[in-house]
């Protein structure tokens, strides 16, 4: 088979790492080629972020006609198939974006499946059959794919995973979730607003184990509050059809067997990175567990080859595959480049949402870092309580000696969009006293995050007073 | 007499400098202070002063080509006089093609601070010309490392060019932290977003000074691996002098010892204070040792007794205070002394001490430097060491010992509080010096050493 052409980058998987690599890439002069084996855009894209928050604005609406007071509409009832056809109408809106991008930058796109011959060279198995390609440059960004657990069968029917979840015609009755991380906190958060009775069952002593434990505590009480079933401490053993309906064996802390029975049953466990028929082992690649293994610049242990987002591990964020593919990009093209993980803010769509960025409260101590936090609550926000949403606070922990803020921890009403102004604190190195100093417009919620760096000199002006 | 150009130490971090521009030719006469060269090291270019004034007689190192600091760039002669023959040797030759630099005007130096209000710092070339064409230096903004106004500031300046807004970027967190740890910004490399300093960037500024200090005191000792388990040494003739030395003051002056705690904080602040621009300007690094050995010359004036040796039935007080200071070498101590150390200033003592240390590691003392203390000063602050008892140095009839600053919690006021606090220890001859005596020494020195201000401008 002879070799097609020559290209000075080639990126494999076309998600929020690879496009964005590729972009990159070509803006810095490089002759790039693109291989996705599915859609431009990725899991984030087609079955992920994008998909998810369209569903969840629609629930909001819904959720928030419901239980409005004021405005009164009777037999309010959500269409599931218009909703699944707006979600693809989003998708394919953006999908058309990347393209045209990825066609204006001069970037070849090719759609297939792309397999490693040897260090330089990639076959791609494409509908115009098998081509091969050189790269002097290669970007591995395949992404990931659902993380299953032994003894839990996906039928897709009643068994099912995020991907699947997406399509569902209908509202069901039950939903038990497997799984109290990011993706399952955000499906629990769609499906009660739709109606179902939700049922999470986690592994670990909490859900969103990873946030801060106030940020914990208030988002299990909020679901409490919704009737959203939390069993914590629960370790699923097996599941089983019985009549047509799925059950789950479980047992609790203590080795006690319990049985959850519902309409549908969402897998939500986490993802495991995608290096299915890529070749990795004619390659002799440094692999980290089921990862491949880079370091800050993103090179693996092959020279000229990269491994970018959820192939590589770490946080599995779309942002972050953004941030490394960028970081790749460069150092492919001879720039030096590094990611530094230390401020990529952490987003979770739940109803309210949930964000941070930096350390909590509990890993700053972790660290022997001597530590202030502050505090302020959306019910002492106006603009909060103006849009009927009071639930949820601003956590600010900063090292004690200068001021400097180290972790941003927010929930509430749209703190996934509020956290971008402390992001940018954190990567400036800001401390409390130009956080707490900076003039905020009124009313808004950002107000909270100026008060929540005021109280932690004990400054903040619409809090009791601190002795 | 040959005079060479070295390629000076150019930033804290600055390891190798690329000679830009030579503004003067071969056999071009020169004067002391005028600009010589060009040469940039980590983006900021800026120009050197000739170090002597005659004929510039040999250029060794051509424009384009990058060396480490210290290296002898030319060769400056007095007129008429031939050039020495070991530097033909040392000339380096262009053997590739010179990189295309970007031209001077171009290039925006990295870092840069704003000139301090009273005090404006300009090559002598900047400062002529300005002078030539009457403009106030006040409003030329320095592109030149610590904002140093450079000959082409002032011709951009006359060409109605401003140079970009001096202001140096930090991060507030780094801006505290270099406040707090007295960094000056100017001397910290930045790795942020163009050039930004970041709170990493001060810390590393900070260690390599720490470093850099530490040499400076005390240059690292080889552990004495060459011994193995199971082997006889004959001593040599040092170890076998501090072996009877040590004996005959042992058993000969009984000892007796006294301890107290000293609150460094006010003097550490001083000296970090004036530390840089007494570097630049005196070209010695100032060390908190100075401050103690010149306090402890003042405080023997004070208890002369303190700077005596017993003899016969006799106590004999020097006629000079000579402040020895304990050595460690890789096969024994030594204790070269400073003499005269209550009449020098700090700067001196500084002088002496480094070069002393120096000598002594490399074993070029004088006996007379050797002999000629009268009281001595040791210190194992650098091995972590809290406090220690040290025997006396004979014939002297005191030593002071150091022990290492550290952060403690301190009762004062009835809150605990933070202070540096430093360990001093002292042992004396109680033939001739009792208790209360040595206890008063003791207590005026610490009354001395906290409050620096009292001791070091009066």
């Amino acid at each position: 088979m002879e070799i097609r052409k020559n290209y000075d980058l080639i990126v494999i998987g076309g998600g929020p790492g690879g496009y964005v690599a590729a972009i990159r890439g070509a803006q810095l002069g490089a002759d790039v080629l693109i291989i996705e084996k599915d859609e431009l855009g990725g899991t984030c894209l087609n079955r992920g972020c994008i998909p998810t928050k369209t569903i969840l604005s629609d629930v909001k609406l819904f959720e928030n006609l419901k239980k409005s007071e004021t405005l009164k509409a009777d037999n309010i009832r959500m269409d599931m198939e218009k909703l699944i056809e707006r979600k693809n109408k989003v998708i394919k809106t953006l999908n058309t974006g990347v393209k045209f991008l990825i066609k204006d930058n001069g970037i070849t796109f090719l759609q297939g499946k792309a397999s490693f011959i040897d260090r330089k060279t990639v076959e791609v198995d494409s509908k115009n059959g098998k081509q091969r390609f050189e790269g002097n440059k290669i970007i591995i960004a395949t992404g990931s794919v659902s993380a299953q657990i032994p003894n839990v069968n996906v039928d897709g029917k009643t068994i099912l995973t995020s991907t699947e979840m997406l399509e569902l015609s209908s509202i069901p009755k039950e939903l038990i979730i497997i799984g109290g991380g990011v993706i399952g906190v955000e499906f629990a958060s769609i499906f009660n607003g739709l109606g179902s009775k939700v049922k999470i069952i986690e592994m670990l002593p909490e859900i969103i184990s990873t946030e801060d434990h106030e940020i914990i505590r208030g988002l299990t009480s909020i679901f409490k509050k919704k009737n959203i079933e939390i069993y914590t401490d629960t370790r699923v053993k097996g599941t089983k059809i019985n009549q047509g309906r799925p059950e789950i064996l479980a047992v609790d802390k203590e080795g006690k067997e319990m049985v959850f029975n519902g309409e549908k049953i969402l897998i939500a466990v986490g993802r495991s990175p995608y290096t299915d028929g890529l070749g990795l082992e004619r390659l002799n690649i440094e692999m980290d567990g089921k990862f491949i293994k880079v370091n800050e610049k993103m090179e693996t242990s092959i020279p000229n080859i990269y491994a970018i987002g959820d192939v590589t591990g770490h946080q599995m964020l779309a942002h972050k595959a953004s941030a490394e593919g960028i970081v790749a990009a460069e150092n492919a093209s001879g720039h030096s480049s590094r990611i530094d993980y230390s401020k990529i803010p952490n987003c979770i769509y739940t109803l309210p949402e949930v964000s941070s960025v930096g350390l909590t409260e509990k890993k700053a101590k972790e660290r022997g870092l001597q530590i202030m936090t502050g505090r302020f609550p959306f019910q002492s926000n106006g603009r909060a309580l103006a849009a009927g949403e009071p639930e949820g606070f601003v956590k600010i922990v900063a090292e004690k000696d200068l001021g400097q803020i180290i972790g941003v921890h927010i929930l509430g009403e749209n703190a996934t969009d509020l956290i971008g102004g402390p992001t940018l604190a954190l990567a400036l190195e800001a401390t409390v006293e130009e956080l707490g100093k900076t003039i905020q417009p009124h009313p808004t919620l950002t107000e909270a995050i100026m008060e929540a760096a005021l109280d932690a000199i004990k400054q903040a002006i619409h809090l009791p007073r601190k002795k | 007499m040959a005079v060479e150009v070295v390629l000076p130490a150019l930033g804290l971090t600055v390891e190798k400098g690329t000679i830009l521009k030579w503004l003067k030719k071969e056999g071009e006469t020169v004067s002391k202070g005028e600009s010589l060269y060009e040469v940039e090291a980590d983006k900021v270019t800026t120009e050197v002063e000739s170090p002597a004034s005659g004929v510039l007689k040999k250029i060794l190192v051509p424009e384009g080509i990058e060396v480490p600091i210290l290296t002898v760039v030319a060769v400056i002669t007095e007129k008429g006089e031939e050039l020495p023959e070991k530097y033909l040797s040392m000339e380096i030759k262009r053997t590739e093609p010179l990189i295309e630099k970007p031209t001077v005007e171009m290039m925006e130096p990295e870092v840069k601070i704003p000139t301090v209000p009273g005090e404006i710092k300009a090559v002598p070339a900047a400062r002529q010309l300005a002078r030539e064409k009457g403009i106030n230096l006040s409003s030329i903004r320095g592109s030149g490392p610590g904002g140093t106004i450079l000959l082409k500031d002032i011709k951009l300046f006359l060409a109605g060019k401003t140079p970009p807004p001096s202001q140096v970027f930090a991060t507030p967190t780094a801006k505290k932290m270099a406040e707090k740890e007295a960094v000056p910004l100017s001397l910290i490399k930045g790795t942020g977003v163009s050039g930004r300093i970041m709170k990493e960037d001060v810390i590393r500024a900070k260690a390599e000074l720490e470093k850099r200090e530490e040499k400076i005191l005390t240059p690292p000792i080889k552990p004495p691996s060459k011994f193995q388990l199971g082997q006889t040494i004959k001593m040599n003739s040092m170890r076998k002098a501090i072996a009877k030395r040590m004996v005959q003051s042992k058993f000969t002056a009984p000892h007796i010892y006294f301890y107290n705690d000293v609150e460094m904080g006010k003097l550490i602040a001083l000296r970090d204070e004036i530390v840089y621009e007494v570097e630049k300007q005196e070209g010695i690094r100032l060390s908190i040792n100075d401050f103690i050995i010149k306090a402890v010359a003042l405080t023997l004036k004070e208890f002369p007794l303190l700077n005596s040796m017993v003899l016969g039935e006799e106590i004999k007080i020097f006629p000079e205070i000579n402040v020895g200071l304990a050595v460690a070498l890789e096969d024994g101590l030594i204790v070269p002394a400073i003499p005269k150390a209550d009449q020098l200033g700090l700067i001196e003592i500084a002088r002496y001490r480094a070069d002393l240390i120096e000598r002594a590691r490399q074993s070029k003392l004088t006996l007379e430097e050797i002999e000629r203390g009268t009281f001595t000063i040791s210190s194992l602050a650098q091995y972590d060491i809290v406090f220690f008892t040290a025997i006396l140095n004979p014939p002297q009839s005191g030593i002071l010992t150091l022990g290492k600053v550290e952060e403690k919690p301190v009762v004062r006021d009835g809150s605990i509080v933070i202070r540096k606090i430093m360990r001093q220890g002292l042992s004396v001859d109680h033939r001739i010096i009792d208790g209360a005596v040595a206890a008063q020494f003791l207590q005026s020195l610490k009354k001395r050493l906290e409050n620096p201000f009292l001791t070091f401008l009066i």
